[in-house]
């Protein structure tokens, strides 16, 4: 028994790591309808832009702020400097230019910190013991991340006048042009806001594995499954369909090991074929 | 001991057998070769190498790389293959099989590659061996493992094209499990990659540790896809089993994110003996993990790989690993020692024929014992697979070098723990020979 509460307190942990990403992703759609591939390459780019950072300032949580911040203000650019003239056109457009950005960003991060993957030395939190085993205290860390952004991101979204305007910009953006909400600049921040989330979960790796090129590739995949399983374009969604995925992956890890690989597919598969718009539909 | 030695001198005994077949393989400092009276075969020897230069393996393309171009510059600076350059055209398989074959098409059709070397993944090694016989050209595998490769595409379905010059999984399960039956440890568990790789050591590893030792069990399996950021699940899961002995062939980027979660979650300290850890990985020494993870991978630790730099100690290794050192900066990984050697085979194998003609050089190569950096080897007729021996050795921090060394080798002759055609029984064979103390 006690063996199952810590697999679900591990997959908790992996579940906020692909909540905070793949938020970020779904973001960027619901408010542009674009699905951004390049948003695994602000990922890489956040662990690379901490991991220079961290060797500057020698400061863990400046870095990750930073980092993030700075992969925020790559987001924007891309979207004004290119994306923005694809909105109108058809999505195979879209898909092609992000497509596009990733292998530009692949060889840019290649040239500047080469192919040999890189780590920065373990911040040294330490462990505590529970139910008999050693957690690392930094799962907390991303714990507690992911539940921070939870709150900011409701908070924002039901709160403010820019969640309002992003809500109703969602809902209809005819209807809100029509009220005076200038699409542009909601769509710029949209990609900034996604963009800094992607970068964030970049950085928050840092501590547990290593930069690596490619580390974009792996996590794109996932932050798919999640923002489609959850409805596409839809926040609670995403939040729900982290959870499920990243606990159950732990807990087949326990059962079925040789399972694992496939589980988070087999979910996605499910929840498609009973609610094709996914779990909360699409926002 | 004494069985061991007979085991050498069989070896030693085919090397006597094929004569003139025996080429050396690396910079002797020799004379400039007696190539200069032979005519020139073609302008240009082209090379077609294929590895994996992007993604999080892409490093793995780059530590081949520097292997097969210190070859080709050493050659080329000493006038070439007979009198013609060597030119060696790098392609990405990006690992996938699909990508890979597509290469080894443009490299032989448009681009006039004559050899194909390389070759990073098992996946992706199946694929291309299987359009060799096709386009007619030499491979010639410089990493990636998978036993299927020799056993199956080559000595059962005969496909002639395909060679190996490094290690097959043998090591990666067989030897790792001789090492795994001179420890203390009883139950034993498994954190690998989810792939063919990963499943083909693990059955190996089972069926020779279970032969040596009947009193071990099998407590846990752990099957982790590639690229994995977060080893928790696996690790928790593990521990749970409550083992004391661990097998893992996670390699690369993985691995480094594997010690560093294994070490924080206490995995190794479970798998602790007095002299270390019973803690097998056959790929841990590779040189990007020992550069990236440095102390942080625990002393004591028994480690491997395809070739080690520190082993054997002859005059033709210390030199090929001082030349890599000095153009690289780095010690030479497993990959670039068999790529190097792969380069230094191809001038040997058209100096020896006077041709280009694969069939003569398919010929040539079956049984032909070869003399490396990397060692003795022999490649064997009916499988093509390069028969050499590289032993396990226990990871130690010394200030004198930039990564960690190895120290505590052991090792015996891989004619004892290479599986032998038809392929069936499980090594290591003719009983139970004592360890050589390398």
């Amino acid at each position: 028994m006690e063996a199952i509460f810590f697999q679900i307190l591990v997959g908790l942990s992996t579940a906020m790591l692909y909540w905070v990403v793949s938020v970020g992703l779904t973001f960027i759609f619901g408010v542009t309808r674009v699905l951004n591939f390049a948003h695994g390459s602000f990922y890489m780019l956040g662990a690379f832009f901490a991991l220079a950072l961290f060797k500057w300032t020698n400061s863990f949580v400046l870095s990750i702020a930073l980092g993030s911040l700075a992969v925020g203000v790559v987001g924007l650019l891309c979207e004004r400097g290119v994306i923005r003239f694809t909105y109108s056109l058809p999505v195979a457009f879209q898909l092609v230019l992000t497509f596009g950005l990733v292998l530009i960003f692949e060889d840019l991060v290649r040239f500047i910190w080469g192919s040999v993957p890189q780590m920065i030395r373990p911040l040294g939190l330490g462990v505590v013991t529970i139910a008999g085993r050693r957690f690392p205290i930094y799962s907390f860390v991303i714990m507690g991340t992911g539940l921070f952004l939870w709150i900011i991101l409701y908070f924002l979204l039901l709160e403010t006048k820019l969640g309002l305007m992003i809500r109703a910009t969602i809902s209809d953006i005819e209807l809100a042009m029509a009220n005076g909400i200038n699409p542009h600049l909601l769509y710029a921040f949209s990609f900034f806001f996604g963009s800094f989330l992607a970068g964030l979960g970049g950085a928050l790796t840092l501590p547990m594995c290593s930069a690596s090129l490619g580390m974009g590739e792996r996590i794109i995949i996932y932050s798919f499954i999640i923002t489609v399983m959850g409805g596409l374009g839809n926040i609670k969604g995403a939040f729900m369909s982290s959870l499920i995925i990243g606990i159950s992956e732990s807990l087949c890890a326990f059962f079925m090991p040789s399972l694992t690989i496939a589980i988070s597919y087999v979910i996605l598969a499910l929840v498609l074929v009973v609610k094709p718009e996914g779990i909360y539909g699409e926002a | 001991m004494r069985e061991a030695i007979e085991a050498r001198r069989e070896f030693l005994k085919k090397l006597g057998i094929v004569g003139a077949g025996v080429v050396v393989c690396g910079s002797l400092g020799l004379p400039k070769a007696q190539a200069s009276s032979r005519k020139r075969l073609k302008d240009k020897i082209k090379i077609g190498h294929i590895a994996i230069f992007s993604g999080p393996f892409g490093t793995y393309g780059e530590l081949q790389k520097r292997g097969s171009m210190l070859a080709a510059e050493e050659i080329n600076k000493v006038g070439g293959i007979q009198g013609s350059k060597v030119e060696i055209i790098y392609k990405d398989s990006r690992a996938k099989p699909a990508e890979a074959v597509k290469q080894v098409r443009r490299l032989v059709e448009s681009e006039g590659a004559d050899f194909i070397i390389g070759i990073d993944s098992s996946g992706v090694v199946l694929g291309v061996a299987q359009v060799m016989p096709e386009l007619k050209k030499l491979l010639i595998v410089t990493h990636a493992a998978t036993h299927k490769l020799t056993e199956e595409l080559v000595y059962k379905k005969g496909n002639k094209y395909a060679f190996r010059l490094s290690v097959p999984t043998y090591q990666d399960g067989t030897m790792a499990a001789i090492t795994a039956a001179q420890l203390p440890a009883k139950r034993w568990a498994c954190v690998h990659p989810d792939y063919e790789y990963g499943y083909a050591s693990w059955e190996l590893f089972k069926a020779t540790l279970k032969k040596l030792r009947p009193d071990v069990q099998f407590v846990g399996e752990s099957w982790a896809k590639i690229g994995t950021t977060d080893f928790k699940p696996f690790i928790s899961s593990i521990l749970d089993k409550k083992p004391d002995g661990i097998h893992t062939v996670e390699w690369g980027v993985d691995l480094f994110t594997f010690v560093r979660q294994a070490k924080e979650m206490g995995l190794f300290d479970a798998v602790r003996y007095k002299d270390g850890y019973a803690w097998i990985n056959p790929m841990g020494y590779s040189i990007d993990a020992m550069e990236a993870l440095k102390k942080e991978y625990p002393e004591g630790c028994w480690v491997s790989g395809r070739y080690l730099w520190q082993y054997p100690p002859t005059e033709l290794n210390e030199k090929f690993v001082k030349a890599h050192y000095r153009r690289w900066g780095h010690l030479p990984a497993y990959s670039g020692a068999t790529s190097y050697t792969a380069v230094y085979l191809i001038k040997h194998l058209i100096e020896l024929t006077q041709t280009l003609d694969v069939e003569t050089h398919i010929k040539t190569l079956e049984n032909l014992a070869i003399y490396s950096p990397i060692g003795e080897m022999l490649i064997r007729k009916e499988d093509h697979q390069a028969i050499y021996d590289v032993p396990f050795g226990q990871i130690k921090h010394d200030p004198k070098f930039p990564i960690p060394v190895l120290k505590n080798f052991l090792g015996m002759p891989a004619y004892m723990y290479f599986r032998r055609p038809p392929f069936t029984e499980t090594p290591p064979y003719t009983g139970y020979p004592p360890f050589m103390s390398l």
